[in-house]
């Protein structure tokens, strides 16, 4: 058959867009947090620098969802299930340390929560597969 | 919902990638249609039902509890 499968081809172009705009946010991490490191406490533009790194991974979440719209309705089922998962999930743990540091327990860093997130949303890819074979 | 979509499959002779290629889906959608884990959208149904050139309900049908 000539004509490729919609499905396959958006898998192909969500692996390489987003492979380039995560190389792109490693590299541009490294500069802003290197630059950062030798500009003087007072100078205002390292909060610009800093926030450099958001660039590359808005364009990751433009990728993702353009990836999404492309895939068939199966995978979008899959994927809602395991949203659903992991933004409850998300949501116990991290009211459970927000009650655990009332008690005293150690601040959880916030950049925590996305990969937490990520986490939980492979994971209940997982078991939504699981569910549907 | 019950579905007659590995038998016609298997009458055209199609693997579950060349009939997932056919309707633009993936093996794993075929798959989980076949064992009726997943029940299609209407629009999906009716392109199987097209591919295989019959009506809607020759190839999916409600069980009598779904029609409760």
């Amino acid at each position: 058959m000539s004509k490729q499968n919609p499905v396959t081809r958006a898998n192909r172009i969500y692996t390489r867009d987003l492979l380039l705009a995560m190389g792109a946010y490693t590299v541009i991490l490294i500069v802003a947090v290197s630059w950062v490191n030798i500009l003087p406490q007072e100078n205002n533009w390292r909060y610009v620098i800093i926030l450099a790194p958001v660039l590359p991974l808005l364009i990751a979440l433009l990728v993702f969802m353009r990836w999404l719209r492309n895939v068939d309705e199966f995978e979008r089922k899959l994927n809602f299930e395991a949203f659903g998962f992991s933004l409850a999930t998300t949501g116990i743990i991290t009211l459970t340390l927000g009650f655990l540091e009332r008690a005293g327990f150690p601040d959880t860093p916030l950049m925590l929560v996305p990969m937490l997130m990520i986490f939980l949303w492979g994971l209940g890819l997982v078991i939504a597969r699981k569910r549907y074979q | 919902m019950n579905n007659r979509l590995r038998v016609l499959r298997a009458e055209h002779d199609w693997s579950q990638g060349d009939l997932a290629d056919r309707l633009g889906v993936s093996r794993q959608t075929i798959n989980a249609l076949e064992t009726g884990k997943y029940d299609p959208s209407l629009v999906l149904a009716f392109k199987i039902a097209q591919l295989f050139e019959m009506k809607i309900e020759e190839v999916f049908q409600p069980t009598v509890e779904e029609l409760k």
